[in-house]
């Protein structure tokens, strides 16, 4: 989108971005998404995004958000529908910090990653970078594979504790369609960032490096400023570093006498003539807009350039900081961080350059000491997720979630941040509510997770709980099987009546809704039937759909996981022996 | 570690403000209420798309860039455009008076000369084309095709030649466009073609099933304000058209209900803005300062002039809390005796503003709130953050750089905009 060659990126909304990916997609199930992010606001979310996660047939999507940015944010009314939230904790104090997007559209992949937060400065508050791709091209494949092989290694981590649910979600729904690349973005999660980019240097001629970053850590000793990271930068990559990043007060922080520093311009260039802004809204508003300059820095890229002017371009979200950059996430307290590195053509460095020094200007103003961004608090309370389900229009019971609970631990929870309390025993790391009594006094919605709290030391401590996508999520498997195969077609019940959404009247356009309607109209034909017929008729229903899937790994790898999902629920053994192998026979006779 | 891999033939881009407006200064998150009451009663226009002719004109820079979507090329156009503006206003006062177009103020330092060819690097001019204000709002009201592409559509095509029409733009890309091309000098043919486009030509009465269609909201909202228009010599602002809807208490149909919405909405936007602004101050300015402001806004009584207006600011601590509770204490009287009535997008900010009225009752959690709707607003942009004491301080991005704004006001709900469009086009 816009600018010439020669000028500088491009800049896009991140909700252009994914529109244009679902235009190409078209209306194809399943629809499933996946969002990481450090802080996150929903109304802003829901403002900009959900229009499109909702739009014609919806994505079953879930938002994986620090735990304790999480609970600093909430505001106790918020209530957040079928989105399902899941925080995340690193058990060694650092914290989640990766900004991406996996989403899901039949067998159509787009992913984005880079700095941007579901936040308000997220979506262009502030200087954010971005590099999105969908499977539609081959270079948005390598991304797509890229993130694939993040979020494999992000659910295998021993460093992360997070909802068991949202790990199935993204192992048994999200990757399968995917052949995860483990090379193409870096984390944070078993080696320093700092040392992967060194490999990846290797063999590269740096010459200089460009370090775009708001943050730069001190070192915990503080005998004057010494910018460990930068020295360390210098040390691995190139001795000449420049950094691009936010002034305090128009001083640039202190980085020791090596480094070149720029700060962002808080005024355009041609405007810094003395001429006083209008007070008169309206002129305001247009200042703002068609001289807009973003608030504050919070991109984080590092450009290695040759003396030729080619380069490698790490973009992400690892900050120019300690915990960032030169700590990892097992075994150390580094947060979890990614970053994809780019091989730059000369025009497309100039590109960066240009921009770089339009936004950023040297300035003469003595440098003042750093002063890291505090932490937000770490997460407190023992419980770190939770799920209603219900039968029959009514809430049968609370799942919670406390993986670091002690055994027999008692906690306090309710729905309001001033109780009433209820208590709940922690067993095997689970808490369970069943009691209707209990159930009554929490009085939780049936159709849309919220936040419930949990009393630490007189505090009230928010958590967050989901309400299934599925709106019945009852143990028997002709209701799981149903789930399974609507979760597939992309077909959603209304919470209210439990009904799904009416058949299309007319003949459906697109190819995709012409499909879904005559499964639906197989369900339909076998729902007055026997049980073993209906579920018969699912699997059936649901193997065709799944074999359609292009790529050769899919199938097995939804098959296997439908298969222990429902192998629990079902009693009957000849017949959870029947679906196995009706499954396990993965040919395309039945197409 | 696998095989380490590079992308190649990818570039990053910058995140682009969304929605174009930067919500710098919202910092209780109430545009978003304003802006979908904003939506009900002017689809498919901004605050931003304030002249008539940049409709047409922009149609027609969009045809002449060809198939694919050149935005440097539609800026190129829009400087040609702006160069042309300038010289006029050079030349005339008038001009420089009535006209309003998007450069006026950085291009008024440049010389005659300066003003004879489009600068090579078109961001000395402005730096986000005016395009992109308007293509959404150009796409609403069909003019463009959906996809990334923005072509035209065939209202499009016509807008341009239109446009073409009248002001026979010539060849060259690098000089200014015919005087001619001024956007206050839009053709007759332009004028008809955009008062259909926002349906101001409909006659006869409008049923009300069809209020869905965005061009029949237009139209409803034109007919229910025309007479405020003219009474205020063709100006609309939240503060003339709001106050005419706020004591209305029975059922009312659109655009009445939403008019009646929007100025409960504003009282409560302007107290909890005052209240905000104010007590930001006085984190700023200190601890003690802090909490002289917490005294005062137990204590404060809400006496001054409350009805809907532009406050600016510099104002001292008593008389901003003063007409900050004055206004909560309209917008909570208004809302009780609507309860019959109406239902409201988002009722929480009404029990924040109950909760800072009766601030003596409810004490600190009045401020903890506030504080919370902040955070929610701004995320990692919040002005302010809790200390390890309990008490509050700037957040660390904004230290030392934390600045008042320079006012409180109503929200814009596009009235200014519109009816500067109306005066374009021959009024209302």
């Amino acid at each position: 989108m816009g600018g010439s060659a020669t000028s500088g990126l491009s800049w896009t909304k991140t909700a252009d971005s994914i529109s244009d990916f679902l235009k190409r997609s078209g209306s194809k199930p399943p629809r499933r998404a996946v969002f990481c992010t450090y802080g996150f606001d929903h109304d802003r979310f829901s403002q900009i995004l959900g229009p499109l996660l909702n739009r014609r047939r919806p994505f079953r999507s879930w938002v994986l958000v620090d735990s304790g940015a999480l609970q600093a944010h909430v505001k106790s009314t918020a209530s957040f529908g079928r989105l399902q939230i899941a925080p995340v904790r690193c058990r060694n104090g650092g914290i989640f910090h990766p900004k991406l997007i996996l989403m899901q559209a039949g067998s159509h992949y787009f992913a984005g990653l880079g700095s941007a937060n579901l936040t308000n400065g997220g979506f262009g508050g502030n200087l954010e970078l971005m590099l999105f791709g969908d499977t539609a091209q081959e270079k948005g494949r390598a991304l797509v594979q890229g993130v694939a092989g993040f979020l494999d290694r992000l659910i295998k981590s021993s460093a992360i504790v997070m909802p068991e649910k949202a790990k199935s979600f993204i192992r048994d729904l999200v990757l399968p369609g995917i052949e995860p690349n483990q090379g193409t973005v870096l984390d944070s999660l078993k080696e320093p960032l700092l040392d992967q980019m060194k490999k990846r240097l290797s063999d590269f001629a740096t010459e200089r490096i460009a370090v775009l970053s708001p943050w730069h850590s001190a070192t915990e000793n503080r005998e004057g400023v010494n910018p460990e990271v930068i020295a360390k930068i210098q040390e691995g990559l190139a001795k000449k570093v420049c950094v691009y990043t936010e002034a305090r007060d128009g001083r640039p922080p202190n980085l020791g006498k090596t480094v070149e520093v720029k700060i962002r311009s808080d005024q355009p260039k041609k405007l810094g003539l003395g001429q006083e802004l209008d007070q008169e809204s309206d002129a305001a508003i247009e200042e703002e807009v068609f001289q807009r300059r973003p608030n504050s820095v919070h991109a984080k890229a590092y450009l290695a350039v040759e003396a030729d002017r080619k380069a490698v371009l790490f973009v992400g979200s690892a900050n120019c900081t300690i915990p960032a950059l030169l700590q990892k996430a097992e075994g150390d307290s580094g947060n979890v961080e990614i970053l994809v590195a780019i091989k730059l053509k000369k025009f497309q460095v100039s590109k960066l350059l240009n921009d770089l020094e339009d936004l950023f200007i040297k300035t003469s103003e003595a440098p003042s000491d750093i002063h890291p961004k505090r932490r937000i608090k770490t997460e407190q309370g023992q419980i770190l997720w939770g799920e209603l389900r219900e039968r029959q229009g009514s809430i049968v019971d609370l799942h919670l979630e406390a993986p670091d609970a002690r055994n027999g631990t008692v906690v306090q929870i309710a729905s309001s941040p001033i109780g009433p309390w209820v208590p709940v025993t922690i067993k095997s790391a689970k808490g369970l509510v069943t009691d209707a009594s209990d159930l009554k006094r929490l009085a939780p919605k049936i159709d849309t997770g919220s936040f419930f709290f949990e009393l630490v030391h007189s505090k009230s401590v928010p958590f967050p709980v989901c309400v299934p996508f599925h709106a019945s999520s009852s143990d028997d498997a002709v209701d799981a099987i149903m789930a399974i195969v609507e979760e597939e077609l992309g077909i959603w019940r209304d919470p209210a009546t439990r009904r799904t959404e009416p058949t299309i009247k007319e003949k459906p356009i697109d190819p995709a809704d012409q499909k879904i309607e005559k499964e639906r109209g197989r369900l339909a034909g076998a729902e007055h039937q026997g049980r073993l017929d209906r579920i018969a008729v699912a699997i059936s229903v649901l193997k065709r759909f799944i074999l359609k899937h292009p790529g050769d790994q899919y199938a097995p790898l939804r098959f296997a996981a439908i298969t222990r999902q429902l192998s629990p629920l079902i009693k009957n053994k000849a017949l959870a022996r029947w679906i196995d192998e009706y499954l396990r026979v993965n040919n395309r006779e039945v197409l | 570690m696998s095989q380490m891999t590079l992308l190649e033939g990818v570039l990053p881009s910058w995140v682009e403000s969304d929605p174009l407006r930067s919500r710098a200064v919202d910092a209780l998150g109430l545009q978003a209420v304003a802006d979908e009451f904003a939506d009900k009663l002017l689809p498919g226009l901004s605050v931003l798309t304030d002249r008539a002719r940049y409709f047409s004109f922009l149609c027609w820079a969009r045809e002449i860039t060809g198939a694919s979507h050149n935005e440097t090329a539609i800026h190129r156009c829009e400087v040609r455009l702006l160069l042309t503006e300038a010289a006029l206003s050079k030349e005339n006062e008038n001009h420089k008076k009535d006209c309003k177009y998007v450069g006026s103020r950085n291009v008024s330092s440049w010389t005659k000369t300066n003003l004879a060819r489009v600068p090579s690097d078109l961001r000395t001019a402005y730096e986000t084309p005016v395009w992109r204000a308007y293509r959404a709002p150009m796409r609403e009201l069909g003019l463009l095709c959906a996809g990334r592409d923005y072509a035209l559509s065939d209202l499009g095509r016509k807008a341009a030649s239109l446009f073409r029409n009248a002001v026979h733009p010539g060849g060259s890309r690098t000089i200014p466009l015919p005087e001619r091309a001024c956007l206050s000098k839009i053709s007759a043919r332009e004028k008809d073609f955009i008062r259909h486009l926002l349906g101001l030509d409909k006659r006869g009465p409008i049923s009300d099933r069809e209020t869905d269609d965005s061009t029949i909201r237009r139209a409803r909202f034109a007919r229910e304000v025309r007479e405020i228009y003219r009474r205020a010599e063709q100006s609309l602002t939240p503060e003339n058209v709001l106050c005419e809807y706020e004591d209305l208490k029975r059922e009312l149909s659109e655009p009445q209900y939403t008019l009646r919405l929007a100025a409960v909405w504003e009282y409560l936007s302007l107290g909890l803005n005052a209240l905000f602004i104010g007590w930001v101050r006085a984190i700023k300015e200190g601890e003690r300062k802090a909490s002289a402001f917490e005294r005062l806004l137990k204590t404060t009584r809400a006496d001054r002039d409350n009805s809907l207006q532009r406050l600016s600011l510099p104002l001292d601590d008593e008389a901003l809390i003063s007409y900050g509770r004055a206004w909560l204490k309209r917008a909570l009287e208004l809302h009780k005796s609507l309860k019959d009535y109406v239902k409201w997008p988002d009722e929480y900010p009404f029990s924040l503003g109950r909760h800072l009225f009766h601030a003596k009752q409810y004490g600190d959690l009045a401020l903890q709130e506030l504080f919370e709707q902040h955070q929610q607003a701004k995320g990692d942009d919040a002005w302010i953050e809790s200390n390890s004491n309990g008490g509050y301080q700037i957040a660390g991005e904004f230290e030392d750089g934390w600045k008042l704004p320079p006012a409180v006001g109503p929200h814009s709900y596009r009235f200014s905009a519109f009816s500067r469009i109306a005066r374009d086009i021959g009024g209302l």
